[in-house]
């Protein structure tokens, strides 16, 4: 897995590519946690390099939702492969995560104030 | 060269020895005379006996003339060997009177401590000579001894100690060095003996003299490691740091450790404490090693049990589950409910992560699944209670994905609820596979209030159902492949007449098979379910021969 953050003003940007596999799962999300912590006003999450995600995986992208909607932003996914976007859909979590076919497009949405 | 006649060069050497090293020499010869003219008490005087044969040793060679040029020629060979031959004395002299310092500080018996300082002063300037009259190949042996006023050792790191070395001084000192440190020493004279008493006794550790007579401390390491009961008994070298080679060979061969001679206290006590410790440390681990895997064995078989033993016999209905955990214990599940004479229900969870922890949440999920679905709800109802429940308090945002049927075993209906699992796969009679639709539904327990959906699906008789985890559709073969959902479609078309067990026994074979020995990536589960109807179209299989 490959991990890498940035900032676009106040919003978070995460991009994470490769397997996130049950094994580097927690990893995964002491460093997301770690991009929360600093109270970003949104958070984008850049997937498009991302093969596939595990049980783990996905319940940290929860927890981060979970922060997310206590802290008035949400938690938006860019660029989904067609496999992650099938395990978002199965899981139903397709309705939690707003999810944008770019980066751009995500950024966009965040900042433009009507969705 | 005729035989007898002295090598000029070792002449030279023999000249220089005198030359350099016999002042200090005499200085030691000096101090131990006057050792043994020094009132002392019974405790040392044996040791103060072999001081003074030992100072006689050194005056002897030191005076003795050239050293013989040894079968292998060479000067180097000849030199290393008057090296190794002028330590043995002093490696006596050193140890037997540290040895008796520290007794006589204790006893306050002054002269002798006086006279002992001058001795071991003599023999640090011997040393010194050698190295200049012999240079070494390597000096690092030029070992400095601040041994005086160490702590006492903790008794953690006190063990029992084998010591085998031929020479007799070497071994006088080792036993009294560690046996006043508080450890329990036995020492032998050489190798086999070495070899028969830790085959016979149990110790924490054995310190190996390179060279013995019959058979080498190489030797006796390379029989140690070879006894899988010894393998993990650590192993110290005693050596002479010239033996450079040899002591990269018994390490590489499974020794701990070295010490060089002459002995350096602080190292001697350094070292074997440090094996002390890691073998401790290697026997703590191993035991709480031992007690978690008998603890998860346990942990399998609890899990294993609370699954269902069989399935519910039914006329019109055959099922059958399997739960193969990634490691001990999984989070996987499945659960069969009868509901009445024609209504079977069908759980398969999957909770979110492998281990432990999703161990003892799988065996709540369980329970409050049980708990929900006996009371006869519709299977919707079932998950947003379940739900409820889960999400009211779950701080690290746990999950279970979870596929809830009720068979109707007359109409062969199945109405289904579908929490975030993957879509089961529908088996017809002629081979022919569907992929059951989703409700769209959030896992279960994510969100307070998250609303599920029911679906119907109608069974033929004669089809089957197949309900699965991502055991099955995410194993991964060699070079990363996947196993994925075309290959389970296709895999089940092939199987579309075989009884439950053997279609999920199949799966279960074909995975495995799949991953080629790789250790499997998840939890994996299965249950299959075969509608067989009313009785006279029981045997409907049979009238649909392949063309």
């Amino acid at each position: 897995m490959k991990f890498s953050t940035s900032r676009e003003g106040d919003i978070a940007v995460i991009t994470v590519a490769g397997r996130l596999s049950s094994a580097v799962a927690e990893s995964f999300q002491t460093r997301l946690m770690a991009v929360l912590d600093e109270n970003p006003k949104g958070v984008v999450v850049e997937v498009s390099e991302l093969e596939f995600i595990a049980s783990n995986g996905l319940r940290a992208l929860i927890l981060a939702a979970k922060r997310g909607h206590a802290g008035g932003y949400r938690v938006h996914l860019c660029g989904m492969r067609w496999q992650i976007r099938e395990i978002f859909s199965v899981s139903g979590l397709l309705r939690i995560f707003p999810h944008h076919a770019s980066l751009a497009e995500g950024l966009e949405a965040i900042k433009s104030p009507i969705r | 060269m005729a035989a007898g006649a002295i090598d000029p060069r070792l002449a030279a050497i023999a000249e220089r020895v005198r030359h350099v090293v016999g002042p200090a020499t005499a200085s030691i010869s000096a101090a131990a005379a006057a050792l043994a003219a020094a009132p002392n008490s019974q405790d040392v005087a044996d040791e103060i006996a072999r001081i003074g044969i030992a100072a006689g040793q050194l005056v002897e060679m030191v005076e003795g003339g050239a050293p013989a040029l040894g079968d292998d020629g060479g000067i180097e060979a000849a030199c290393s060997r008057l090296r190794h031959d002028l330590r043995t004395p002093l490696v006596a002299l050193k140890g037997y009177g540290e040895l008796v310092l520290e007794i006589a500080a204790d006893e306050h018996l002054d002269g002798v401590t006086r006279e002992l300082g001058r001795l071991l002063e003599g023999v640090a300037e011997v040393m010194v000579a050698i190295e200049r009259a012999l240079p070494a190949p390597s000096r690092a042996m030029a070992a400095e001894d601040h041994g005086e006023g160490l702590p006492p050792l903790h008794p953690s790191l006190r063990g029992r100690i084998l010591i085998a070395d031929d020479s007799q001084a070497n071994r006088d000192i080792l036993v009294q060095y560690l046996g006043r440190e508080g450890h329990e020493v036995a020492a032998v004279a050489d190798g086999l003996s070495a070899l028969d008493l830790v085959m016979e006794q149990p110790f924490d550790l054995v310190l190996l003299d390179m060279i013995m007579p019959g058979m080498n401390g190489d030797e006796v390491l390379k029989a140690i490691k070879a006894e899988p009961r010894l393998r993990l008994l650590p192993v110290i070298m005693i050596s002479a740091l010239d033996a450079v080679d040899r002591i990269v060979h018994c390490i590489e061969a499974g020794a701990e450790d070295y010490l060089p001679k002459p002995f350096n206290r602080v190292l001697l006590r350094a070292r074997i404490g440090a094996c002390l410790e890691k073998k401790r440390l290697r026997e703590i681990e191993l035991a709480y090693l031992r007690a978690v895997e008998s603890e998860l064995t346990i942990a399998h078989e609890v899990q294993q049990s609370i699954l269902p033993k069989g399935f519910p016999p039914h006329r019109a209905l055959a099922g059958h589950g399997l739960m193969v955990p990634a490691r001990d214990i999984g989070g996987d599940f499945y659960d069969f409910f009868v509901l009445d004479d024609d209504h079977i229900g069908i759980a398969l969870g999957d909770v979110s992560g492998k281990g432990i922890p999703a161990a003892v949440y799988m065996a709540m999920v369980r329970t409050q699944l049980r708990a929900t679905a006996s009371f006869g709800l519709a299977p919707a109802e079932c998950l947003a209670r379940l739900n409820q429940h889960l999400a009211a308090d779950n701080p690290s945002a746990m999950f279970v994905s979870l596929f809830f049927g009720i068979v109707d075993c007359v109409s062969g209906v199945v109405t289904y609820a579908n929490g975030g699992h993957n879509p089961p796969i529908l088996v017809r009679a002629d081979g022919t596979t569907e992929w059951v639709p989703g409700t769209g539904d959030l896992l279960v327990g994510v969100l307070p209030d998250s609303d599920y959906h029911e679906a119907g699906l109608a069974l033929a008789p004669g089809d089957a159902l197949l309900v699965y985890s991502d055991g099955v559709v995410e194993a991964v073969g060699p070079a990363d492949a996947v196993f994925g959902e075309a290959r389970l479609a296709s895999v089940l078309s092939g199987m579309a007449d075989r009884s439950p067990a053997a279609l999920a026994d199949g799966v279960l074979a074909v995975v495995r098979n799949f991953e080629a020995g790789q250790p499997a990536s998840d939890d994996l589960t299965c249950v299959a379910i075969r509608f067989l109807g009313a009785p006279t179209t029981a045997t409907a299989n049979s009238h649909q021969e392949a063309p």
